[in-house]
């Protein structure tokens, strides 16, 4: 008999034996899972997924439920789930969702999980999967409205690929993250959902008792959800969908394609399907044709800027008159990408690369000088790392300034207050590794 | 490039690397991020490169010694072979350095100890409360956490804390390692990380220290069913007099022994004038436990004690015997403010050093107590002990023994940690500052 695709996955705390997992070569990995429930009372927790990889560099995935067993031992946990070779599929979480909390549901629900494998993995058995969800609470105005701006939240995150996000929560609230996994930023397939920090894609949950502030919902993530209510399958193409536009590059210029035409991709999916029919503006075989126009396009307009500007660089230099070397691939450069100036750069640098350890508020960059000297305060061990950069000088720093003697080297002030305009961007273009 | 001389013996607890880099101080998230890169780091403490190291803050927002090289100086330096983080007392001068390793079950209260013993600010029922005397200044980290805030649960086997004890002119620096209790038990689950603690613990006996302390942690059971450290790991005793080695057992949870029968116990002690009157005031909550016959009576008791064969039938009688003996250590920690001195005081000078004999006497009686429950739980301590109680033998206290619940605090207030009482684990310092006298 062919071995299930999802086994069951239980771990406790035993007293005198410690923190236990079956399978038990999991411990080291699963161990981390319940230690940010350490402070919560007894049964307090949520869901999990999770991917690591094993030894032998086998990627295991695992999908349950972990909560606090502090009665027993502070820091201690339990958990209960599913774990399979690979990563756990995109639709397992909101699937499985009603009987994940409910540890005495397990065996119940590895069966059913196992009997929707094969269309869990299959791509194009998603869209009856999707229309068996219910909406569950979708269709609570209250649960609604914090869904949407929640989503709202999450859809302004400028690294979800690469760090996870962060979503504060009521315990209560709990019903969201599944909706939040299907319908967020990052691909469901790829994204991890945990109580405590790790590093990667996807959402750390962390309970507040504090109400959400207000913020502003755009209208498609409004759209989105309001579709999902009542077809579940629409709601989650618009997400894919709201997520390719946000991973296209700006520069393209191409018409967003209409949802039905995204395809469902499913990264931990073994089994590819045809593409099915897209319904978009132009035929599928002359999208390559179009996007490789675009390319080409946007190359010679940078070959033609970057000569005209070596062209003026070499003018303003030399005081004699000297003909120019350098040939222009056109004699019109087209302005298609809008050349970033010097501080540009940098402020984009300084927002996609911080200084290891050192966190960059978004105001910093409007003071690219004040900021230079904040991020040099604290990389110089002149004033506090955890202090955000935010590019104005608090009272704290201004007594850093004056008593920082390797800023007084470095010469980046042109007096107590002011920063030294040039000086400063200089030393920060090369802390950033900027080129021009 | 190492930074240290190499006619002094500076090297790496974890690994025996002997050259070192200066690191800086930033947010634990960056630590989180980094360490992911950093391999080595996770296989010296026998980890799979794919293992999470717990953390129980979830935005990990403290700080604490990152990976990357210090441009600036920094008292923080980490292994260039392993990456470990290596507190200053492990590298500091060789007459001054003291070794501790502390090791023991899951939940016998290691962690507990530590943090009490070397995060003292405000704790109570200690022989030597922070004074001007005595001072204890603890290396804020112990990677992954920090002295303030040892993570109880977490996958890495072995933590790596310092302190430095100052009396009066004498300063040592205490190196500690605590190696997690599951290791042990679950050495066959994850051998990788047991065989790998064994390897560190054999290279640091061969790192030379003034002293080798190796601690077990054993907590109060009168089930006689929970295993102990002692039970499992007999490869981690020292070999008797091969060097100055100090070993001994850190007794916690004495706070759950319970009087069971106070007849039984009366006529246990019916053979001893002065042992009977001292049973009889403890029980009835008489302030005034000790008088002029004090230690005859605790004489007594340990000779009773040591000249009953078999306790196995008998595990009431010693369990009332050991409420008895945590009862007199908490009745002692009130003397000093009824004799207006300090504790320090107390112990070393007052009446010729009175708190130092009541304390020498009921160490004693603690020691026959755990080895007679040891004995009928057929553990593999009562040889150590009876070892170190010979005439004239060192150390003076095999068994350190405390309880692991906080004392409430004033007028029925909820307690807290902050509040931490390992009743007389100071001693083992004080012994330490006997030593280095």
């Amino acid at each position: 008999m062919a071995e299930a695709f999802f086994r069951e996955l239980r771990g406790d705390y035993v007293e005198n034996a410690g923190q236990v997992v079956t399978p038990r070569e999991y411990l080291d990995y699963l161990e981390p899972l319940g230690s940010a429930l350490s402070r919560r009372p007894d049964g307090a927790g949520g869901p999990f997924v999770f991917q690591f990889r094993g030894s032998g560099g086998r990627v295991v995935g695992a999908m349950g439920w972990v909560v606090s067993a502090a009665s027993k031992r502070y820091g201690g946990w339990n958990l209960w789930g599913v774990w399979t070779d690979g990563a756990i599929p995109a639709l397992a979480l909101p699937l499985c969702w009603p009987d994940l909390p409910d540890a005495q549901k397990l065996p119940a629900l590895v069966r059913r999980a196992n009997d929707d494998a094969e269309s869990l993995q299959r791509r194009d058995a998603w869209p009856e999967l999707l229309d068996r969800m219910t909406a569950m609470r979708l269709h609570e105005d209250e649960f609604r409205a914090a869904l949407k701006a929640e989503l709202a939240r999450l859809y302004r995150s400028p690294y979800p690929d690469v760090r996870p996000i962060e979503i504060e929560l009521e315990p209560a609230m709990l019903d969201l993250l599944p909706w939040l996994y299907l319908l967020g930023p990052v691909e469901p397939g790829t994204a991890q959902l945990l109580p405590s920090r790790f590093n990667g894609a996807g959402y750390q949950y962390i309970f507040t008792d504090a109400v959400p502030a207000d913020i502003d919902v755009p209208g498609e993530i409004d759209n989105m959800v309001d579709t999902t209510v009542n077809d579940v399958l629409q709601g989650f193409r618009m997400a894919a969908a709201l997520r390719e536009r946000r991973a296209r590059p700006r520069v393209s210029k191409t018409k967003p394609r209409s949802p039905e035409s995204i395809e469902m991709r499913n990264t931990t999916s073994p089994l590819r399907r045809p593409k099915p029919p897209a319904a978009s503006a132009l035929p599928d075989d002359l999208i390559p044709t179009v996007l490789r126009a675009v390319r080409d396009v946007i190359i010679i307009a940078l070959l033609s800027w970057i000569g005209f500007n070596v062209h003026q660089l070499r003018k303003s230099m030399t005081a004699a008159s000297v003909p120019a070397t350098v040939a222009t691939v056109t004699s019109e450069p087209e302005p298609v990408v809008p050349a970033p100036t010097r501080e540009e750069r940098i402020a984009s640098a300084l927002v996609a690369q911080p200084p290891q350890g050192i966190r960059i508020e978004a105001s910093a960059t409007r003071d690219l000088p004040r900021a230079a000297v904040e991020i040099f305060l604290r990389r110089n061990n002149c004033f506090a790392r955890t202090e955000p950069v935010d590019g104005r000088f608090s009272t704290a720093e201004q007594r850093a300034i004056r008593n920082c003697s390797a800023l007084t080297t470095q010469r980046l002030m042109r007096n107590t207050t002011d920063p030294h305009p040039e000086r400063t961007l200089d030393w920060l273009e090369r802390t950033l590794g900027v080129t021009r | 490039m190492g930074l240290f001389s190499k006619a002094v013996d500076k090297r790496c607890p974890i690994c025996g690397g002997k050259q070192f880099y200066s690191v800086p101080v930033g947010r634990a998230d960056v630590w989180h991020q980094q360490v992911e890169q950093i391999p080595h780091w996770k296989q010296a403490r026998g980890l799979p490169a794919g293992a999470g190291v717990a953390f129980s803050e979830p935005r990990l927002e403290w700080d604490q010694p990152t990976f990357e090289r210090a441009t600036t100086p920094s008292p923080h330096v980490r292994c260039l072979k392993c990456a470990s983080l290596v507190p200053p007392q492990f590298l500091s001068e060789l007459k001054s350095r003291v070794l501790l390793i502390t090791t023991g079950m899951p939940a016998a209260g290691k962690t507990t100890w530590l943090k009490c013993l070397f995060n003292p600010s405000s704790k109570k029922h200690l022989i030597a409360e922070p004074t001007n005397l005595i001072s204890r200044e603890p290396y804020d980290f112990v990677e992954p956490y920090t002295i303030a805030n040892p993570d109880p649960r977490t996958a890495v086997p072995i933590l790596l804390h310092g302190m430095r004890l100052t009396f009066q002119r004498k300063k040592v620096d205490v190196a500690g390692i605590d190696v997690k209790g599951e290791v042990f038990h679950q050495r066959t689950t994850t051998p990788d990380k047991y065989m790998r603690v064994l390897d560190i613990i054999r290279n640091l006996r061969t790192m030379s220290f003034s002293d080798l302390l190796t601690m077990f942690v054993v907590p109060f059971d009168p089930t006689l069913m929970r295993q102990n450290i002692g039970q499992l790991t007999a490869h981690l005793t020292n070999h008797p007099g091969s060097r100055g080695t100090w070993q001994g057992v850190i007794w916690t949870h004495l706070d759950r022994a319970q009087l069971r029968d106070a007849e039984a116990l009366f006529a246990f002690l019916q053979g001893s004038e002065d042992a009977l009157p001292l049973a009889r005031r403890v029980v009835d909550g008489n302030d005034e436990v000790f008088d002029s016959k004090f230690v005859a009576a605790a004489t007594d008791i340990e000779r009773l004690v040591q000249n009953t064969r078999t306790w196995s039938g008998k595990l009431e009688l010693l369990e009332s015997l050991t409420w008895l003996l945590y009862r007199i250590m908490l009745a002692y920690t009130l003397l000093p403010s009824r004799f207006g001195v300090g504790k320090v005081e107390f112990y070393y000078s007052f009446n010729g050093g009175l708190g130092e004999t009541l304390v020498r006497q009921s160490m004693r009686l603690a020691a026959v107590l755990f080895a007679a429950w040891d004995g009928a739980g057929r553990g593999d301590f009562a040889g150590m002990i009876r070892e170190a109680m010979r005439p004239g033998a060192e150390p003076q206290f095999p068994v350190l023994p405390c309880g692991i619940e906080f004392l409430p605090g004033p007028e029925g207030q909820a307690n807290d940690g902050d509040d931490g009482l390992p009743v007389w684990g100071d001693l083992l310092l004080l012994e330490l500052l006997r030593r280095h006298g």
